[in-house]
């Protein structure tokens, strides 16, 4: 126990001394989500600049403006059908609804009123967020429409009602997204480059060797240098989190202790990754272009920054291969979405084996010169 | 009991034999001397012993122990300095040597350590600070850092400036004193006959002899080269016939006669010089070394 404790502190010692390594782990994280944050997510959430033409002036079509308005999705500007489309051409309007005339009388027959959704194909995410949100409310504009009898006792609130609905089940700000991702993303390199890079570099001068001659048996070694770099990662987990909450208000929701078992976990696999690394590359270099190798792609391809949804078909199938869409995905349920580790078994089951697996493979594998 | 026992030793690296059955023991309290040539096979030996290496066939026993069942429990009592050792950058040399201890059950404290290597000074410095002869003392430091029995120095000055390689000879003479066993090897010819109470002389693979210094060069190489210059030129038949010469050869502008009974031969060469109206002059002696008994023995120099 002495000797683990003594291992485990110099280890910490060694790596709060070594000031380039402190950046990567510490600051590179807390500036990528400071940027990230600030740019994507000032507001609360995306908001659809909608241009609203009313050609038919009527209760209904009135009554309709009034109801987008109250969605905080939509910032509602009028004005001339010819004024609107050049905003939307100049991008300042994300699309533009014309309610054409005789809206209100296909209604009353009980037929769909005639509108018309202008977006802006070239910038596809928006256009295609736009329409969905638009199709989504008329459609309940509709219904509320079909239930009304009299013509007469129609008043604003009575026609429609609209109840706002988030896409996924708990309200998502971008900032709510991307910190868990980062925290993944975080969790993933510090594992992948501390252990293995600090490993190959002491087996390249030899220091492995000299450890071997003492009593101390590798089990323990290895066990030190793990348990720092754990505490390393709970360290971290937990500045990003603070500085997420203080400056994002970031809305933790879960249960800590599964925080912290997700973090532990997530941090353990790619430790486990990076001892096997260690076991199968020579050199510090090949050690680190493996390394990078393995990061860069998981770091933009497993939604870690942004959601697998604007991903093309094809890459979400490959997201799905790589062990860090699961640790992003079972931090951004436990954290933000509040579940619990049932909710995320099949997470917590893909990072555990591909830790196992990479564990045995790499003491199999490994050589202390 | 010898502290070491070492029985038909065998390692070979795919075609290389490092090794080739060499068997040798080291006495307790002894400085033991494994002199070579590089690529002699002196350091795998070495790191058989200290259960670095798998031997491929022999015995090894330390302190009656043998390294292949009892592997845990000879390096809790021996003492390794590796040959190429660098350490953690990040740490202070105090904080090293407590790292290392702190492998053993039993730890010096790094004060007492440092202050046996002379140290003390350093003894907040980063490693990645030091030069390489204090490199080379902590590393030494970490090879007593657990109070061996006996204390393995893989060519501990190699590469050190003769003042600095003084040095680390009083650090050895110290462990003598303090009833260490060592174990040193060296390709310096100087160094075994300085600090060694026996030598074992490798050249691939092999021992080709064992011994105390003196003993080896008394068996091997017991002559003396005399050089000397003379005032008028003397032929080669009177230097031959003085008493003792068996060889006379031409150095630029002197003579070097080669005898078994240096202090006859001088004598001798006085006389023949009054004899001949010659006036001997820049005598100098030089007795056989190590390098010598290796010449002969294997037809080359250590450091080619």
């Amino acid at each position: 126990m002495r000797q683990f404790l003594k291992f485990v502190g110099a280890s910490l010692k060694m790596t709060y001394r070594e000031k380039i390594a402190l950046f990567w782990m510490f600051l590179f994280p807390l500036v990528l989500m400071l940027l990230l944050g600030t740019i994507f997510g000032h507001n609360s959430q995306t908001n659809v600049a909608l241009g609203v033409v009313d050609r038919d002036n009527s209760n209904v079509t009135k009554a309709i403006t009034a109801q987008l308005g109250k969605i905080s999705a939509f910032k509602i500007q009028n004005g001339s059908e010819s004024a609107l489309k050049q905003k939307l051409m100049d991008g300042k309007v994300n699309a533009i609804l014309v309610l054409n005339q005789g809206f209100e009388a296909s209604i009353f027959q009980h037929k769909p009123g005639d509108a018309t959704i202008y977006v802006d194909k070239s910038s596809p995410t928006v256009s295609q967020i736009t329409s969905t949100a638009l199709d989504q409310v008329m459609g309940e504009i509709g219904v509320g429409m079909a239930k009304q009898v009299m013509p007469n006792v129609i008043g604003p609130n009575d026609i429609i009602k609209v109840t706002e609905k988030s896409v996924t089940s708990t309200d998502m700000r971008y900032v709510d997204f991307v910190v868990p991702g980062i925290l993944a993303m975080t969790l993933m390199t510090s594992g992948l480059l501390g252990l293995s890079l600090s490993l190959v570099q002491n087996r390249e001068k030899g220091i492995l060797r000299r450890v071997k001659v003492s009593p101390l048996p590798l089990s323990r070694f290895l066990g030190s240098e793990i348990t720092a770099a754990l505490i390393m990662s709970l360290i971290q987990a937990a500045i990003l989190l603070l500085v997420g909450w203080a400056v994002f208000r970031i809305h933790i929701k879960g249960n800590w202790l599964y925080i912290a078992f997700i973090v532990i976990l997530g941090a353990a696999a790619f430790l486990a990754m990076g001892f096997l690394i260690a076991s199968v590359t020579k050199t510090l270099k090949t050690a680190e272009m493996a390394s990078n190798a393995i990061t860069f792609p998981m770091m933009f391809l497993s939604g870690v920054f942004f959601p697998l949804a604007i991903l093309p078909g094809f890459l979400v199938v490959v997201a799905k291969c790589l062990p860090l869409y699961y640790l992003g995905d079972a931090l951004r349920k436990v954290m933000i979405q509040g579940k619990s580790l049932a909710n995320v078994w099949l997470d917590i089951l893909v990072v555990a084996g591909v830790g196992i697996v990479c564990f045995i493979a790499a003491v199999k594998l490994f050589r202390w010169e | 009991m010898p502290a070491i026992q070492v029985t038909d030793l065998t390692k070979k690296y795919d075609e290389l034999t490092a090794v080739d059955e060499i068997s040798f023991h080291v006495e307790d309290r002894e400085i033991f001397g494994i002199l070579g040539p590089n690529g002699a096979g002196k350091t795998t030996t070495l790191e058989m012993i200290e259960t670095l290496r798998e031997p491929d066939s022999g015995q090894i026993l330390v302190e009656g122990l043998d390294v292949r069942k009892d592997a845990k429990k000879i390096k809790e009592m021996i003492g390794v300095q590796l040959q190429t050792t660098v350490f953690f950058d990040n740490l202070t040399v105090h904080e090293t040597i407590d790292l290392f201890g702190s492998f053993y059950s039993k730890q010096l404290t790094p004060d007492e350590l440092l202050k046996r290597v002379g140290l003390e000074e350093k003894r907040d410095s980063k490693l990645n600070e030091l030069s390489g002869g204090q490199h080379k003392r902590v590393s030494i430091a970490l090879a007593l850092v657990n109070d061996p029995r006996i204390v393995f120095l893989d060519e501990p000055t190699t590469g050190l400036d003769p003042q600095v390689r003084r040095n680390i000879w009083e650090i050895v003479e110290a462990l003598r004193d303090a009833e260490k066993t060592v174990i040193i090897t060296s390709h310096y010819i100087e160094e075994a006959e300085h600090l060694c109470d026996r030598v074992a002389i490798m050249d691939l693979g092999k021992i080709v002899t064992i011994g105390s210094p003196t003993e080896l060069i008394d068996r091997y190489s017991p002559e003396s080269n005399i050089s000397f210059r003379l005032s008028r030129e003397v032929s080669h038949d009177i230097l031959a016939r003085i008493p003792g010469v068996t060889d006379v050869h031409d150095t630029n502008g002197g003579y070097v006669l080669t005898t078994g009974t240096p202090q006859e031969t001088l004598v001798g060469i006085f006389t023949a010089a009054y004899e001949n109206d010659a006036v001997a002059d820049e005598i100098s002696m030089r007795r056989a070394t190590l390098e010598d008994v290796f010449l002969k023995i294997t037809g080359k120099r250590i450091r080619a």
